[in-house]
């Protein structure tokens, strides 16, 4: 079972890099997935997102110059209210939810990734 | 994980962002900082990207946390597999369900730092005593009837694992005998051994509960049985004062408990009388072989080597009257563990002298612990013969002796199956690994160093992590080490990776607080990938994080604790930081680094270790070249 990376960017800016990571990350038994990829069952982008999501086991954000649409008020108290312990779980997003300042549609930070990738990043090596 | 895209980086052809498109994303970034996320990477092509993701340790992560969320929804919990564990001891070893839930009770607490594994081994043990206990209350034959319905009745009563009423009817059998001694001359003797006897089945109830309360119980009973015996039977007198000490060396064994080795060190060393060797040669050579067993325990946790030297010489003792023609299977079993004391020793002191001695030792013991006669314990020694022939060959030049340690590896597998001893086997699998590492690396052989990476994985399918994290720990670590001299030799990178990989495997189970040296070890083979991997790569970040590595290793290796390891970890990161020097033309760092090498050329060489003093002299040079040319000369 491969490791599936969900590769959360803005395709206009980005895409090719999507395509040449598939390739690459494919060999390091990695399979990369983007939002394109899933299946369009209905409901709301950001609900299908999140169960989308779910399915991976890490997500990898890429910042720009260009930003996604940003979800209206009513799929992101869904999404809330979908998660109730999302406050609990992640207390630094439970803070900002509280302070007002609310994700947007991108999705890392809909679903502020898993706290626990946090330390992966220190140890990354990059020449 | 969150990238960020370096000004220059190529985008998309239908790239064009606006004024709007970039405040956009300011407030994105900003709405990311309100709940404490930060770009980690930076990359300017897919390529630093790619690399930024795979090397990252996110994947590493990834795939531990899938492995043990796979482990995790197979494994059954702890309580389930205790309750399967004691229905299958109760079905295999006919032993009440009602005695195993009490034994598993009286370990109380203690239960909990056990693993399952480990829970089914002392339970599987206790089982066994229990059975022989049973069977020697319901034959004791006793003159006296109301004696031997007490023991009837403390049989039954340690069958519902009422460990108090065993006892108490045992002591009223004991009471009942010692109170008639001074009726009748004739029937003292008889009623003064009876009397022992309950003594002596009251410490073996006791035994069977895994606490240390009840294993100190186990031995005053001992010594009192000891006391009652004496004036009736002097033999049988010595008999139970053996199995006092024996009670202490298992409180020692399974407890930790130093001091209890040394009061059984004291029993047994008190125990021959003047005269008793010529009287009783079989008694006096037991006492000697126990006396060895009791200071080779206490050697293993002494740094000194003094009572290890004592064990040899008591084993040696007992190998005088129990000789090959008296007793052939005493005979071996006493010179395995001669063997073991000498291999311990060997591993203390320079030279190959002990080694010779514990491989001749183990190879005695094979001329009657013959396959066909012992099949289990004759794999055994070929297993523990294979360790001292690695031992020898690593300090030996030429592949003889490791070649021979294949062989000895081989041969106890044909034995310990991978059904019949599982864990057994992985451990021999892991021996055989080890043999094969170091061979392969002696003749740059990649083949055997292939087949040492199949021993280690084929090892750790036994060896789990959730079922002996420190072995598996252990072989994950060996893993490592081959993976890092095939990627080293092959100059492949991919073998480098799976090497640190493997190691910072390791590092979860072998914790800085739990095994402080192993965990320095790990450190320093984990430096030892991290530094090969960056000499290949350009850039420093590999070099780097060796040199991290080995400042961990270096906090517990310190100089006065264990000055060859603490030697090789310095000249480790010496050299690290010399091919670093290198490349940032960092005169000072290449100054410490030629000092780091040569500190540990000269300490290696003063502590005999001769291949890795030549490895450092070797870098030494380079060195000195690198130093020189950045301050100009």
């Amino acid at each position: 079972m491969p490791i599936v990376v969900f590769l959360s960017t803005v395709s206009d800016e980005f895409r090719a890099y999507r395509d040449q990571l598939s390739g690459d990350l494919t060999r390091q038994n990695v399979a990369v997935k983007v939002q394109e990829d899933f299946k369009d069952f209905g409901g709301d982008t950001l609900d299908k997102l999140d169960a989308y999501i779910a399915e991976c086991d890490g997500v990898v954000h890429l910042i720009g110059d260009m930003c996604g649409a940003t979800a209206d008020e009513r799929q992101r108290r869904a999404l809330v209210a979908k998660h109730s312990d999302l406050q609990s779980k992640l207390p630094p997003l439970g803070e900002a939810l509280k302070n007002g300042v609310l994700p947007s549609l991108h999705p890392v930070g809909g679903l502020a990734c898993s706290l626990s990738w946090q330390a992966a990043d220190d140890r990354r090596s990059k020449p | 994980m969150i990238a960020e895209a370096s000004p220059d980086a190529p985008r998309g052809p239908r790239y064009a962002p606006t004024e709007a498109s970039r405040a956009a994303q300011a407030e994105h970034l900003q709405r990311l900082k309100a709940f404490h996320r930060y770009p980690g990477a930076v990359f300017a092509n897919p390529d630093d990207l790619g690399k930024s993701i795979a090397y990252s340790a996110i994947l590493d992560l990834l795939v531990a946390d899938n492995a043990n969320k796979a482990a995790q929804a197979r494994a059954p919990s702890q309580g389930e597999k205790l309750d399967e564990i004691l229905k299958r001891l109760s079905a295999d070893k006919s032993v009440p369900l009602d005695t195993l839930r009490a034994i598993l009770a009286s370990m109380g607490e203690a239960a909990a730092s056990y693993n399952a594994a480990e829970i089914e081994q002392k339970l599987a043990a206790k089982a066994s005593e229990f059975r022989d206990l049973t069977d020697r209350l319901n034959r004791l034959s006793n003159a006296d009837p109301v004696v031997a319905q007490l023991r009837a009745e403390a049989s039954t009563a340690l069958a519902g694992g009422s460990f108090e009423r065993t006892d108490q009817l045992l002591a009223d059998a004991e009471a009942r005998d010692l109170s008639g001694l001074e009726d009748i001359e004739a029937l003292a003797r008889q009623k003064r051994l009876s009397a022992a006897d309950s003594r002596a089945q009251r410490a073996a109830a006791a035994l069977l509960r895994v606490n240390t309360d009840a294993y100190r119980q186990a031995v005053a009973h001992y010594g009192e049985a000891s006391r009652i015996a004496a004036v009736a039977d002097a033999l049988k007198a010595r008999e139970y004062l053996r199995a006092q000490a024996s009670t202490l060396v298992r409180l020692g064994d399974e407890f930790g408990d130093n001091a209890a080795l040394r009061e059984a060190i004291e029993v047994l060393e008190a125990m021959p009388a003047p005269g008793d060797r010529a009287k009783e040669p079989n008694d006096w050579a037991m006492t000697q072989n126990n006396l060895g067993t009791a200071l080779a325990k206490l050697g293993e946790r002494e740094s000194a080597t003094a009572r290890l030297e004592e064990a040899v010489a008591a084993f040696r003792a007992a190998l005088q009257e129990w000789t090959r023609e008296r007793v052939p299977l005493e005979w071996a079993g006493t010179q395995i563990n001669l063997g073991n004391a000498l291999k311990t020793l060997g591993e203390r002191e320079s030279g190959t002298a002990r080694f010779e001695e514990a491989v001749a030792a183990y190879r005695a013991a094979l001329q009657e612990w013959t396959r066909e006669r012992v099949p289990l314990e004759w794999a055994m020694t070929q297993n523990n013969l294979g360790n001292a022939l690695t031992r020898l060959g690593e300090r030996e030049r030429g592949t003889a002796r490791l070649e021979e340690a294949v062989a000895a590896f081989g041969a106890a597998l044909q034995e310990r199956t991978r059904d019949n001893d599982p864990l057994d086997w992985a451990m021999t699998q892991n021996n055989l690994g080890l043999a094969l590492w170091t061979l392969g690396e002696r003749q740059g052989a990649p083949a055997r160093l292939e087949e040492a990476v199949a021993a280690f994985c084929a090892g750790l399918q036994e060896r789990t992590r959730d079922r002996v994290s420190l072995d598996w720990a252990t072989t994950q670590n060996n893993l490592g080490l081959a993976l890092c001299t095939l990627g080293e030799r092959q100059g492949a990178p991919a073998r480098l990776e799976e090497a640190i990989k493997a190691h910072r495997l390791a590092l979860e189970e072998f914790t800085r607080e739990r095994v402080p040296l192993k965990w320095a070890g790990t450190q320093n083979n984990l430096g030892n990938a991290l530094a090969t991997l960056g000499e290949h790569e350009s850039g420093t970040a590999r070099l780097e994080e060796a040199i991290n590595a080995y400042r961990e290793a270096l906090k517990e290796r310190g100089r006065e604790r264990v000055p060859l390891q603490w030697a090789a970890s310095l000249g480790n990161q010496g050299f690290a930081m010399m091919l670093l020097a290198d490349r940032t033309n960092d005169d000072a760092m290449a100054e410490t680094a030629f000092r780091q090498i040569q500190t540990a050329y000269e300490t290696t060489q003063l502590g005999h270790q001769e291949a890795w003093a030549a490895n450092f002299a070797a870098q030494l040079q380079k060195a000195q070249a690198i130093r020189d040319r950045l301050k100009g000369k």
